[in-house]
This record gives structure tokens, C-alpha cells and sequence, in this order.
């Protein structure tokens, strides 16, 4: 089949998939995912004791600057390896790169450079509403229905969300297949109190195996290059 | 001559030529990239790279500029106002060439010369 894409829209999609190429981004919303586990799973209790206080707030906070400082602290990690052996582009959302290229912002981005780009814009617009109601309608599902197989259910939408969200958010088949095996799991051996926990922390798990092997992928295919003789 | 074909001939140089054609529609689609990127996209070398910039620069389509990223030394480059009008002019004329007129006189003609 030939390839109908224009080069311009195939150079955007290029930069597009370059942010998610190192697997910092799916590391980094993994490691907020198994933060938010934690706080949710061991609230501090009246009269609080300083040190799991300590722990909790701190763990709170690393968890909330990861959600709001997404983009810069995969930035950061991008300038220590990627930027160095496979170039810097910008994100193309946004012409004001002080507006966060989270996974959030980059679904959202309004500005398009040429038609064939905003056609592809409002593709990933689409994508990320539809994955977002799955993943609302799961979490819905969870808070009012007590039942042990809602947890299957619930792991079946993320599972569908992953799928749909696959090509655009660089998925591997971790995610899709994690899901649906953990959605099992938890019907069959969480006792219902722990069914949240459980979810989320196993959740971030997901994320980081993600993100971890995409990243160990493209240092073993990029070496750093060697820096010239003085 | 054809006023069709006269607007091939008013095509820019600067931007037809392949590899400056290959830097200009990357950097069309991105804010800016640097040369890195620009390199592995375009798969030119880093002098043939150096030298079709420092055209795009000189004709004012696009700039560059050394900076920093954390301890990391980049050089962006990215399109000017007038690199981008100028681009954008050169695709039109390029899909006037490639794409047939939209009004369907040219789709009539074709059907009645083929029965």
C-alpha cells in the first residue's frame, strides 16, 4: 500500500512520536501512578506519627510535582539522554514552549502549521476523547458497583483505552494485555478493601515496565556519541 | 507560454533545491529543531547540512540560534515569518502542478473525450 501521507504531515507525526521514543514520558506518569498508590493506600491516621507523616506528605508532594512539572522533568531527563544522541525538536503543539507538552496538553493542541497538520491534530483530539470516557466510564464503574467482576471490567476499558491510544502514544502491547491480566487478577485474589490500591499501584507498575524498557530499547540502539579529540 | 506553466517558473530556488526542500518542510511541521535532528531526519552530512542552513540563513527563511538546554548545547534552528510565507507560497504552486482543479471542468473534459 503506498504511503498517502504528505511529507509535512509525515515530519509532524515524526516530532510527535520523537517525545515518546526514550519512554521517559510513560516512566515519569508511572512513577506519579505508583506515588498516588501509595498516598491513597496508607492515609495518615489522628494523632499522626512524624515519620510516616513525613513519608506520606513527602510522597504526596513528589507525586503532585510530577503531575504539574510533567513536562519539565521529562525535559530535563531528555537534555541527560536523548538530546545528546538523537537531537532536540520541539514538540509541535504549541508555538510557546512554556505551555506543558504533557500527555494532556499534547492531545489538546489548537494551533496547526498547515491543513494535512490539523487533520492529524484533530485525530489525536479524537483519540484522546475517546480514551478518556473509556477510562472515566471504568472509574464510574468502580466507585458505585460493588462487585469483584468489575474490576475485570474495569481492567477490559483501560485495556481498550490502551489499545485505542496505542499508535499515538507509542504503546507497546505491555499495557492493553497488563491490563486485562490485572483486572483478572484483582477479581480473583484482592479482597475487596484493597481492590484500589491494588489497581493503581499495579497501574504505575505498568507504566514504568513500559517506559523502562522503551527506554533500555533506545540506549542499547543509540549509544552515546563520542565526544571529539581535544 | 501558459499562465499555468508561468507560475512554475516563478518557483523559489532557494526552496526547490532537494535538500534545503528536505530542511525547510521539517522545520514547516516543527517550531524548531536543531541540527542533530535536523541531521538524522534529513540524512545529510554535518558540512552539506552546515552549508544549506547557512543559505536558508542568509535568505533570511530561517534562524539559528546557540543556546542551552540544562548543560546541553543546542543549536535551533527554526523558520522565520518570511521562511514560512515562502514555504507556504512554494507548496501552493507545487499542488497547483499535482493536484487537478477542484471545479470538476477538467473531470467533464476527461469523461467526454473518453466516450
Amino acid at each position: 500500500m503506498p504511503n498517502l501521507e504528505s511529507p509535512i504531515a509525515s515530519a509532524e507525526r515524526r516530532a510527535w512520536n520523537y517525545w515518546f521514543v526514550d519512554g521517559f514520558s510513560h516512566l515519569v506518569v508511572g512513577l506519579g501512578v505508583l506515588l498516588m498508590a501509595l498516598c491513597i493506600s496508607y492515609p495518615p491516621h489522628w494523632p499522626p506519627r512524624l515519620v510516616p507523616f513525613v513519608l506520606w506528605l513527602a510522597a504526596l508532594v513528589l507525586y503532585l510535582t510530577l503531575f504539574v512539572r510533567h513536562r519539565e522533568i521529562v525535559e530535563w531527563l531528555k537534555t541527560k539522554a536523548t538530546y545528546p544522541r538523537t537531537g532536540y525538536v520541539q514538540p509541535p503543539f504549541s508555538d510557546d514552549p512554556a505551555e506543558a507538552a504533557n500527555l494532556v496538553t499534547l492531545s489538546v493542541a489548537k494551533e496547526a502549521a498547515a491543513p494535512e497538520v490539523e487533520v492529524l491534530r484533530s485525530q489525536r483530539r479524537m483519540t484522546w476523547t475517546t480514551l478518556i470516557v473509556l477510562v472515566v466510564i471504568a472509574n464510574v464503574g468502580f466507585t458505585f458497583i460493588q462487585s469483584r467482576w468489575i474490576w475485570s471490567a474495569g481492567g477490559a476499558l483501560f485495556a481498550a483505552a490502551m489499545i485505542v491510544g496505542r499508535k499515538q502514544y507509542r504503546l507497546s502491547w505491555i499495557l492493553p494485555v497488563g491490563f486485562f491480566v490485572l483486572g483478572a487478577c484483582i477479581t480473583a485474589f484482592a479482597p475487596p478493601q484493597k481492590g484500589p490500591g491494588y489497581f493503581i499501584a499495579s497501574m504505575g507498575v505498568l507504566f514504568a515496565i513500559e517506559g523502562g524498557t522503551k527506554l533500555i530499547r533506545y540506549l542499547l540502539q543509540n549509544p552515546r556519541p563520542e565526544p571529539p579529540p581535544a | 507560454m501558459t499562465p499555468d506553466l508561468q507560475a512554475l517558473a516563478t518557483l523559489d530556488r532557494m526552496i526547490h533545491e532537494p535538500a534545503r526542500l528536505m530542511i525547510m518542510t521539517v522545520l514547516y511541521a516543527v517550531n524548531e529543531a536543531d541540527f542533530l535532528y535536523l541531521q538524522r531526519e534529513c540524512g545529510l552530512t554535518q558540512g552539506n547540512l552546515s552549508s544549506h542552513l547557512a543559505k536558508l540563513e542568509a535568505a533570511q527563511y530561517v534562524m539559528i540560534e546557540k543556546t542551552f538546554k540544562g548543560k546541553y548545547p543546542l543549536t535551533l534552528c527554526s523558520l522565520t515569518q518570511k521562511g514560512r510565507a515562502a514555504f507556504a507560497e512554494y507548496v501552493q504552486k507545487i499542488r497547483v502542478v499535482s493536484e487537478p482543479p477542484s471545479d470538476g471542468k477538467a473531470t467533464r473534459k476527461v469523461r467526454r473525450s473518453a466516450s
